[in-house]
């Protein structure tokens, strides 16, 4: 990852480069971008500040679930392991058609004028209704062509739906999978993205954040 | 007396058809739930009888607080309604539409010609247990309804729900929202996130003794571990737990199901 895919999420984000954000006991992969563990300058400051802003969304769901579905809050009091399970999934469930009412009726009106503005006449999101997702149905059609890559035919666009739009294994085989694992447990690509992101950030929102973060106070004594 | 014979015999195969689903049905229930179980209580001779419940009262209270009857508006207000049921009303119209007349569910009669519960009983009872997390018979005395019957339909709403919703509302996000999530982060300034992902602990008062070492946490309570990615909207797009307490992110990570959407190029 780099300065320049950085500025083409910007742009058009692109799915399989993304990451998500995460506290401090992630692993150092490429898809966890966590804070900076000793903000000492301005820049990391302020892309901390910003980070834990997007990180502490989780955070929140937790205290909501368990405000509002008090049964995840207090001791589950169930002797099998399933039916924690279940119950925790039932409440999930309720709590995702809760927040997808709201979303519909109030918060995201504005938001969903302005994705349809900015791709036509299309609305913003494909979450209502009862039919079976594409991610389901995706499931559903993986037949034994895709897993092993079968016959090259004349239908090549769809089987070579290349998410990062340029030459690698087609999508779904084995070695999409060991080349998507790959990247995904970069080690190496984990530092270069927070540096960028900070860049980024510190360009992007650092004069707005800046009055809002703790500059380090420089001691006299360390100045010698 | 050939028609009457012959219309005799036709009830008693519908009968023992209806008897043989229900004892189908119930198989098909224990076999779920992962043990063959003894049927446990029911009306028998010798047995205690049922308490003199008002069953109609506990429903007409329900609807008259928060539906309204008679024509008269409902006791409490759409706020109340909310944060009682803890979803709003279109939310609940919905789940009571869906489960209103499902087998289990619709309002029966019992062996001796009296109504059973009513449905709005049943579900507010369970979204009661699992609003409140409260004790399956602090509402019997509001709605009417035994302790051993809200534990029943709490468990039964729960599947319900995981049959019918799990694979509209815990799913991977599509490539559409996908994108959504990612345009939005860009414009709250970190672009190309894609959620934020965390752990918790979900204390586990009642498991055995034989598991506690396993599933004790740094903390030494014994827990699970339930780990979520959602979005700015608290919309969950990714649930995973049963991991015992002793791991921590990592662990939870590498055996989660992410991992594998992320191998998939998710």
């Amino acid at each position: 990852m780099t300065a320049k895919n950085v500025q083409v999420h910007a742009q058009r984000p692109n799915a399989s480069t993304a990451f998500y954000a995460a506290d401090a006991g992630y692993p150092r992969y490429a898809i966890s971008a966590f804070p900076h563990a000793k903000p000492d300058t301005p820049k990391w400051l302020v892309y901390n500040r910003l980070q834990e802003a997007v990180r502490k969304d989780t955070e929140r769901l937790h205290a909501v679930l368990w405000s509002r579905w008090f049964i995840t809050k207090y001791p589950a009091r169930y002797l099998s392991l399933p039916r924690l399970i279940n119950t925790a999934k039932a409440v999930a469930i309720l709590h995702n058609m809760a927040i997808e009412h709201s979303i519909h009726g109030f918060i995201a009106q504005t938001w969903r004028d302005a994705a349809a503005a900015v791709r036509g006449a299309r609305s913003g999101r494909s979450r209502s209704g009862g039919r079976p997702s594409e991610a389901f149905t995706k499931d559903d059609v993986l037949l034994c062509d895709e897993v092993w890559g079968g016959p090259v035919t004349a239908s090549t666009e769809d089987q070579v739906r290349d998410r990062r739009g340029d030459q690698g294994p087609p999508f779904g085989t084995g070695r999409y999978m060991r080349m998507a694992e790959k990247r995904a447990k970069d080690v190496n690509g984990h530092l270069p993205l927070l540096g960028d992101l900070a860049e980024h950030v510190w360009a992007d929102q650092g004069r707005l954040l800046a009055t809002y973060v703790r500059l380090p106070r420089i001691s006299s004594a360390a100045l010698f | 007396m050939d028609r009457e014979a012959a219309d005799e015999e036709l009830d008693l195969a519908v009968l023992l058809g209806a008897r043989a689903h229900l004892d189908l049905r119930r198989a098909l229930l224990a076999v779920r739930q992962g043990r063959v179980r003894k049927r446990s209580g029911g009306s028998r001779l010798g047995r205690r009888p049922n308490r003199p419940r008002d069953l109609d009262l506990g429903a007409r209270a329900s609807m008259r607080d928060y539906f309204g009857v008679d024509g008269q508006p409902p006791a409490y207000s759409e706020d109340a309604f909310e944060e009682r049921f803890r979803m709003p009303r279109p939310v609940f119209n919905g789940l009571f539409r869906a489960i209103h007349d499902q087998p289990g569910w619709r309002r029966s009669v019992n062996a001796t010609g009296r109504p059973q519960a009513h449905v709005i009983h049943k579900v507010s009872a369970a979204l009661r247990v699992m609003g409140y997390g409260e004790p399956v018979d602090r509402s019997d005395e509001y709605l009417r309804l035994s302790r051993s019957s809200i534990e029943v339909y709490t468990r039964r709403l729960t599947h319900f729900i995981i049959d019918k919703w799990q694979s509209t509302y815990l799913r991977r996000p599509t490539d559409e929202e996908l994108e959504q999530i990612l345009r939005r982060n860009v414009a709250r300034g970190l672009p190309g996130c894609i959620g934020s992902i965390d752990c918790t602990h979900w204390t586990w008062a009642r498991c055995t003794k034989a598991l506690a070492g396993k599933y004790k946490d740094r903390n030494g309570k014994v827990s699970v571990v339930i780990e979520t990615v959602c979005d700015e909207d608290l919309y969950i797009w990714h649930l995973f737990l049963g991991c015992p307490g002793v791991y921590n992110d990592k662990n939870v990570l590498a055996a989660s199901p992410l991992m594998l959407d992320i191998n998939d190029g998710v």
